[in-house]
């Protein structure tokens, strides 16, 4: 499922990351306890920065490729 | 903003992302580049955004402080039927919030207050879930509560600035509004939540 085009690779990594972020929000908006407060702090907050990390540096590498060539 | 309307946007974003995970080659065009920085950074990050505002807001209420077993009783004695009971007092006249009525009082009116509320917050779930928490009649406030807490309504009210026990010594308001004679703990408002003596007590039926 993964594209073998090394920028197109990282962008699907960092949208499945995202997406479990999201998923993980969702959940601990519709929980109610301190738990659910946590699990947005600690779990949610950790995915969505990996996430748009890897975006962000999807970017740069896509940047220095043609510097290479 | 309500929750349904964060789920809504979290779906969005979701369905957006998808497209980048299945077909990441339309980000090949200049449109899919910009729609990629929507779908993977913007949209992400406005979700986050709100969502932790939403939490935020959320562990302000009664019913999230209340959530812990540990502070059953204190909850409990919001309910009792005694306008001496200054919790009680407070909470069944709605001279604080009904809804908010913990971080009310137990807030910080200072500047980062709110901030150093949560962060006491998270300390109490560390000592509830990893720690050793105490019986709840031997709960303490990390330090002594703060007359500015109280002021923060009272300041200025007809009968705290003109109540006739506090007029009668021209010394007391100077002091309690210095915090050099405590509100609380100088014997004029002290029963607080008095959770030691709660099976003794009447409680209030009403305002479910």
């Amino acid at each position: 499922m993964l594209s073998t085009s090394p920028l197109e690779r990282k962008l699907q990594l960092s949208g499945i990351i995202l997406i479990l972020g999201l998923v993980v929000e969702s959940l601990c908006l519709l929980g109610h306890g301190p738990i659910a407060f946590m699990l947005f702090v600690g779990l949610g907050g950790v995915l969505f920065a990996v996430g748009i990390f890897i975006y962000l540096y999807s970017l740069v590498g896509a940047k220095a490729e043609p510097s290479k060539q | 903003m309500p929750t349904f309307l964060i789920l809504l946007l979290v779906a969005f974003s979701i369905f957006l992302i998808g497209i980048f995970v299945f077909r990441p080659q339309v980000t090949a065009t200049r449109g899919g580049k910009m729609m990629a920085f929507l779908a993977l950074f913007a949209l992400p990050l406005l979700c986050l955004g709100m969502g932790a505002s939403g939490e935020l807001e959320h562990a302000k209420s009664t019913e999230f402080c209340l959530s812990c077993h540990i502070m059953e009783p204190y909850g409990k004695s919001l309910r009792v039927d005694d306008p001496q009971h200054l919790a009680a007092a407070h909470f069944q006249n709605h001279r604080v919030p009904p809804n908010e009525a913990c971080y009310t009082c137990h807030t910080n009116y200072a500047m980062f207050g709110g901030i150093k509320a949560k962060l006491g917050g998270l300390r109490h779930i560390y000592v509830y879930y990893l720690g050793t928490p105490p019986t709840p009649e031997n709960i303490k406030l990390y330090e002594p509560y703060n007359n500015r807490e109280c002021l923060h309504c009272h300041a200025g009210a007809r009968s705290f600035e003109e109540g006739v026990v506090h007029t009668a010594d021209p010394d007391l308001l100077p002091a309690l509004k210095a915090n050099k004679t405590s509100c609380i703990s100088s014997g004029c408002h002290g029963a607080v939540h008095d959770v030691a003596s709660l099976k003794d007590a009447k409680f209030w039926k009403g305002g479910n």
